[in-house]
């Protein structure tokens, strides 16, 4: 378990989007909506024919890369993110996050995650117990 | 599908409490969540954060087709992840039994450049372990697109 320092930066963590990872998170989900495993229903909504990722795996990805380096998933005591972009399947993606301050005792933490040739497609803020 | 009137759809919706219900997390579903994920090691049977979400969402009493629905939106509409809150006061844990309380906070509509117009729904739920402590709460926006607009 590592403590965190004040402009750490989080190592990427770099992945290829898969479609059977958003077949099993669509069972998890219990979500019915097809533009996350059916390439002829983004198609016709105009969509493109790659499924899109669902928001819970994107919001994973930055999460994994601090929970590589605190180690205790209770260290996390809130995480706040933002969608900006979307995700398909078969995108490159890389998450990373750098610690911003510490104030009594607790880290701030920027997290993010890009695709690649699309920049900035989740932006988001975690607090962590520092030690 | 027609649009519903905003004023007439905030009326309605905002203060709704779900029915709430319980979920508990099978270890196999834990494995099998963290591998899509491409989560790091996590000792069992400790979840991943993102399981704050999940669980609401599964024991909040209401499937996300019924809330599409609720909106006067159709699962065909692509409704997405706006914004995401999570507080965690505890991890959760597999093979536990957690009860889910809470409803809708807030709906607005605005209209964006290139999405047009959408309605943000917001609700909040509460995580409670079987001691009766809240362990994790969950505020999560979805955006419906209201493509008929178009």
């Amino acid at each position: 378990m590592s403590p965190l320092v004040v402009g750490q930066e989080l190592p990427a963590v770099r992945l290829t989007v898969e479609l059977s990872d958003m077949k099993i998170f669509t069972l998890i989900m219990a979500d019915p909506n097809p533009i996350h495993f059916d390439p002829a229903h983004t198609a016709a909504l105009g969509m493109g024919d790659r499924p899109i990722n669902q928001g819970t795996l994107n919001m994973a990805y930055p999460l994994n890369a601090l929970l590589s380096v605190i180690g205790d998933p209770a260290r996390v005591r809130r995480f706040q993110c933002r969608f900006v972009g979307s995700v398909v399947a078969g995108d490159e993606v890389e998450a990373g996050g750098r610690v911003v301050s510490i104030e009594d005792g607790v880290a701030t933490v920027e997290l993010w995650l890009d695709k690649e040739g699309a920049g900035r497609v989740l932006t988001g803020t975690a607090s962590v117990d520092a030690v | 599908m027609s649009i519903p009137d905003i004023d007439e759809l905030r009326a309605r919706v905002v203060n709704h409490a779900f029915p709430g219900g319980t979920f508990r997390v099978p270890e196999y579903e834990r494995w099998l969540s963290h591998d899509a994920m491409h989560a790091p090691p996590i000792e069992a049977p400790v979840l991943h954060p993102v399981w704050i979400l999940l669980g609401a969402l599964r024991g909040m009493g209401v499937s996300i087709d019924e809330l599409t629905a609720l909106v006067g939106a159709g699962a065909h509409d692509g409704t997405v992840f706006g914004e995401t809150v999570m507080e965690q006061h505890q991890p959760l844990r597999a093979d536990t039994d957690y009860v889910v309380r809470g409803g809708i906070v807030d709906l607005v509509r605005r209209e964006g450049r290139r999405a047009g117009l959408m309605d943000l729904m917001t609700f909040r739920l509460e995580l409670v372990d079987p001691e009766g402590v809240v362990a994790a709460v969950s505020e999560q926006t979805f955006v419906f697109p209201r493509r008929s607009a178009a």
